[in-house]
């Protein structure tokens, strides 16, 4: 019970700190380092290794919004991939269509489930390196209330090989 | 007499009126069996599916009477697909883990590339490999693409998708075909399918 409650009091004596140590080591410095706030969580993430002969690899879990906001989904990147992308599979008269969802928007703890077969994150041209067993960081990028992509959510998901 | 004559005239024209009617009858009948045979023609001509046919592989000519083995499994999609093929194919492949090797032996998996467009050949036979060693990756000229489509009734479309990356995406159909050694499909699964589903067929195939 006791560490329940100390690991999100220690959390905010560390957000503190630190703000307090990027207001202390000037102004000029202030911008670049924005405290990150994890807003989304990828419950039980991971994506596939990519396999030779294909650009192409898909990412897998529940997307769950964490904060007590509304939030929109308008993008993800990885440092390990060229780009990544949301979409949805949808069964249309026998046929599997796959599209890609521009915005998702999640209300405070809605969840959207990523599951072989449905919806997915595409993910292009990883980075050579990047192989099974590694872990790989995808940062959601997020609308602010100007409707900017100016708010960044990281995950940190393992990277599994296909079965 | 009057009627009698009365009656007879009666039955004159209840004769004529039967004979119409009975006539009508006869030519609605014969439609309905011209419509039924039709019918039943048409729907085995549609329920024929697969036979021979020819592909590439590695940019080599490839025929399916060639290569076919006691089972055969096609499974059409393209190499870029993200997600609903390498499913299949992990399907498929721990499927084959739970046959015996004997078994194992009796079962040949061919994945389509409908893709020629974007897939290179090499790409196609490299990518189908990595699920099982023994996986075939072919691709063709449109033509056999479309000719082994028409086959299996597996129709696909390349749709644009300008705001992907990938500038589009093929809908195809998520189905397994089984298929014996003239290319006959012997059954079907469709998808949602797990690898149980698809090992307890070939399991029964066997
Ligand atoms: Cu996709």
């Amino acid at each position: 019970m006791n560490s329940r409650i100390a690991s999100p009091l220690t959390s905010v004596i560390g957000s503190f700190l630190a703000f307090a140590v990027v207001s202390v080591s000037g102004h000029s410095n202030a911008q670049a380092v924005t405290p990150v706030t994890p807003r989304l969580d990828l419950e039980r993430g991971y994506v596939f290794a990519p396999l030779a002969g294909s650009p192409a690899t898909a990412g897998y879990g529940v997307l769950t919004n964490i904060s007590k906001e509304t939030l929109t989904i308008v993008g993800v990147n990885s440092e390990s991939f060229k780009a990544i992308e949301l979409h949805e599979t949808k069964e249309e008269n026998g046929l599997m269509k796959m599209k890609r969802l521009p915005k998702l928007t999640l209300k405070p703890q809605q969840k959207f489930e990523l599951k072989p077969g449905g919806n997915h994150l595409m993910l292009f041209e990883a980075n050579p390196l990047v192989k099974q067993g590694d872990r790989v960081t995808l940062v959601f990028q997020i609308e602010d209330k100007t409707g900017k992509p100016t708010i960044q959510s990281p995950v940190d998901v393992p990277v599994k090989a296909r079965p | 007499m009057s009627n009698f004559g009365y009656t007879r005239g009666m039955q004159t024209d209840d004769a004529k009126t039967y004979s119409k009617i009975s006539k009508l009858i006869g030519v609605a009948s014969l439609v309905v069996l011209v419509g039924l045979t039709l019918a039943v023609f048409l729907y085995q001509r549609e329920s024929i599916d697969g036979g021979d046919f020819e592909l590439q592989y590695r940019n080599q000519p490839w025929r399916f009477s060639e290569h076919a083995n006691d089972i055969n499994i096609l499974y059409i999609g393209y190499a870029k697909c993200p997600d609903v093929c390498p499913m299949t194919l992990s399907h498929v492949a721990q499927a084959l883990k739970q046959l015996g090797p004997a078994d194992q032996q009796k079962v040949s998996f061919f994945f389509l590339s409908v893709d020629r467009d974007h897939d290179n050949q090499d790409d196609v036979a490299t990518y189908a490999s990595q699920f099982n060693p023994s996986f075939i990756g072919l691709s063709g000229t449109r033509e056999q693409i479309d000719n082994v489509s028409r086959l299996y009734h597996a129709t696909y479309i390349i749709d644009p998708d300008p705001n992907s990356r990938l500038g589009y995406s093929i809908s195809h159909a998520d189905r397994i075909h089984f298929l014996d050694r003239k290319g006959k499909v012997i059954t079907k699964i469709q998808s949602p399918h797990s690898s149980d589903e698809i090992a307890s067929a070939l399991k029964g195939l066997l």
